[in-house]
């Protein structure tokens, strides 16, 4: 398949990626080769509603009890200080 | 010799013959990494001072009469498990800054154990690659060529260990990324069954096939090291339950009369002479050590990239959804709306390789292609899965090729996005099928006038280490 620019910057907004126009032109080169060669397992010809199921993974959801756990004033600063903080809350970016 | 270049059991019998002590050990593998890891370049962050300490703690330990098969050895974790107070990067600008709250399921294991963590090594952003060329800092270089790739993704943890900047190291194996830079570093690099090590405090890549496993000198630490990781843990939804084996009761068996498997499609044409005689030399150890050698047939081998390059980037595209730039990871100060903010961290964040798969999952999942590739990849992975379980329905291991050929040159590949996805040819099938498999030294070729290593890969049926581990070890003693 062919990735023109505009399916480019389409698939990049539903990704929500950012792309400079060198990214654009590289990408666009790339990912049509790429599905091409992916395009290999259309050589064949399968049964789509057969279960895809894999057995080591257990698809059974399981639930836990909510436990409190303590944890020391560094814990909790750590937790926290992956962006701008004041007291216990993190700010977030102002969204207009 | 310096005690930095021992195996983890040699240095464990001189730590408990008090012959070396933890903190001989722990300086020894800083100062090669003081020495040599400016050229090498495979460390991310040096715990230097924490080290110290917890060698002068296991030391204690050792004089106390405690003899856990790790304490006091030292090794290096690669940067996308989380370490407590420590930076965890994944390789990608996107978290350069961000300090981990908590450890990984298997730090934590490894710190009950006594072993000492000197750092954390570089790795293509969020494990993306398979030459380090994607990390977002620098590319880490292979000991034995330093204008060569360690492989990737977890190839700063090969590269320090092939080095002696630690006794063993963690990697994480997604399609290859352990097995690969094993076979580059002349190491035995161990991927472990899906789901038998638990992936708490990894950071996320595929999560149907993301495994955490060790790289070690030789078959017996790499079972030594799976014993002190592989656990339940209930924190990963995706952890077995299941008791797990004791890995080194039954590794010194003979392997006489097991039968050891070779699919056709990995020893064909595309195979070069050179390789093709160092695994007929495999062969012929096996034969010599009784165990029946057969032919047998992958039929979908070939469709086991394409189809890992389906699935890996789609589950990529939601995993790395998370990385907004709101709660943690980069986040830019110009935007005009929620959407801009969004897509301007992602932009500036992530790295070329990250943003191709990203594309390439997105594309794959949107709605008037799901069917044609997820759904058709969904489908091939089981034919794949189910072509391993029809050959161990008549074999207990397989024997492939890990690699196309040895460490290839950085810069060679990096702008060939297809050569360097086809790295991974006899390793992503395995992946995919959610097997146990290594890599382990097959023995050396001779290219630009370097000696350079090359690993053979062993396979087993889903959850059977202990097997595999055996059939390795003997191997391993017959000489290759």
């Amino acid at each position: 398949m062919k990735f023109n620019k505009e399916t480019i910057l389409k698939v990049a907004d539903l990704a929500k990626l950012k792309l400079d126009e060198k990214e654009i032109k590289l990408l666009s080169q790339e990912l049509s080769s790429i599905s091409d060669f992916v395009e290999k397992l259309n050589d064949l010809k399968l049964d789509l509603n057969q279960s895809t199921d894999l057995e080591y993974i257990s698809f059974e959801n399981f639930g836990r009890d909510d436990e409190v756990i303590s944890s020391s004033k560094s814990e909790k600063d750590l937790s926290l200080n992956q962006q701008k903080r004041q007291a216990d809350l993190v700010i977030a970016p102002k969204i207009n | 010799m310096n005690i930095n270049s021992l195996s983890i059991k040699e240095a464990r019998e001189k730590l408990i013959k008090k012959e070396i002590s933890s903190l001989e050990l722990t300086k020894a593998c800083l100062s090669t990494i003081g020495e040599r890891d400016k050229e090498i370049k495979t460390c991310l962050n040096v715990f230097e001072k924490e080290a110290i300490l917890a060698a002068k703690e296991a030391d204690k330990r050792i004089a106390s009469g405690d003899d856990d098969p790790l304490l006091g050895i030292p090794y290096l974790a690669k940067d996308n498990l989380m370490v407590k107070g420590q930076k965890t990067t994944a390789g990608s600008l996107m978290l350069k800054n961000y300090i981990s709250p908590y450890n990984s399921f298997v730090i934590d294991k490894l710190d009950k154990a006594g072993a000492i963590l000197l750092g954390k090594t570089n790795l293509d952003e969020f494990a993306h690659g398979s030459s380090t060329e994607n990390s977002a800092f620098f590319s880490s270089h292979n000991p034995y060529d330093l204008s060569r790739t360690p492989g990737g993704s977890s190839g700063g943890s090969a590269a320090a260990l092939a080095a002696d900047m630690c006794l063993f190291s963690l990697g994480s194996d997604t399609g290859g990324s352990i097995r690969q830079p094993a076979s580059f570093c002349n190491l035995v690099g161990l991927k472990p069954s899906y789901g038998l090590v638990s992936r708490f405090g990894l950071i996320a890549m595929t999560s149907s096939t993301d495994v955490i496993g060790p790289f070690t000198k030789n078959i017996y630490d790499s079972a030594l090291v799976l014993q002190a990781i592989a656990d339940y843990d209930k924190r990963d939804a995706t952890c077995l339950k299941n008791k797990r084996a004791d890995y080194l009761v039954n590794i010194e068996k003979k392997i006489k009369d097991l039968t050891i498997a070779y699919p056709r499609q990995y020893f064909d044409n595309t195979l070069s002479q050179d390789i093709l005689e160092l695994l007929e030399k495999a062969k012929d150890k096996f034969k010599n050590l009784g165990a029946k050698i057969i032919e047998v047939d992958l039929n979908y081998a070939d469709y086991s990239v394409p189809t890992y390059y389906i699935i890996t980037p789609s589950e990529i595209s939601s995993n790395l959804a998370r990385f907004d730039g709101i709660s943690w990871g980069l986040s830019k100060k110009e935007y005009s709306d929620l959407k801009e903010f969004y897509t301007n961290n992602r932009g500036a964040g992530f790295g070329l390789e990250t943003k191709r798969r990203i594309m390439l999952g997105t594309f794959a999942l949107s709605a008037g292609y799901l069917d044609k590739y997820y759904k058709q990849a969904l489908v091939l992975r089981q034919l794949i899965k189910e072509d391993f379980k029809k050959v161990f329905s008549k074999a207990d291991i397989i024997i492939s090729p890990s690699t196309i050929g040895p460490a290839f040159k950085l810069g060679d590949k990096i702008n060939d996005t297809l050569a360097m996805y086809k790295e991974d040819i006899y390793l992503a099938g395995v992946s995919l099928a959610g097997l146990p498999a290594l890599s382990m030294p097959a023995g050396f070729l001779t290219k630009d006038g370097k000696e350079l290593p090359i690993g053979l890969q062993l396979i087993a049926p889903y959850l059977q280490e202990e097997k595999l581990l055996q059939v390795a070890f003997s191997l391993e003693k017959a000489n290759i």
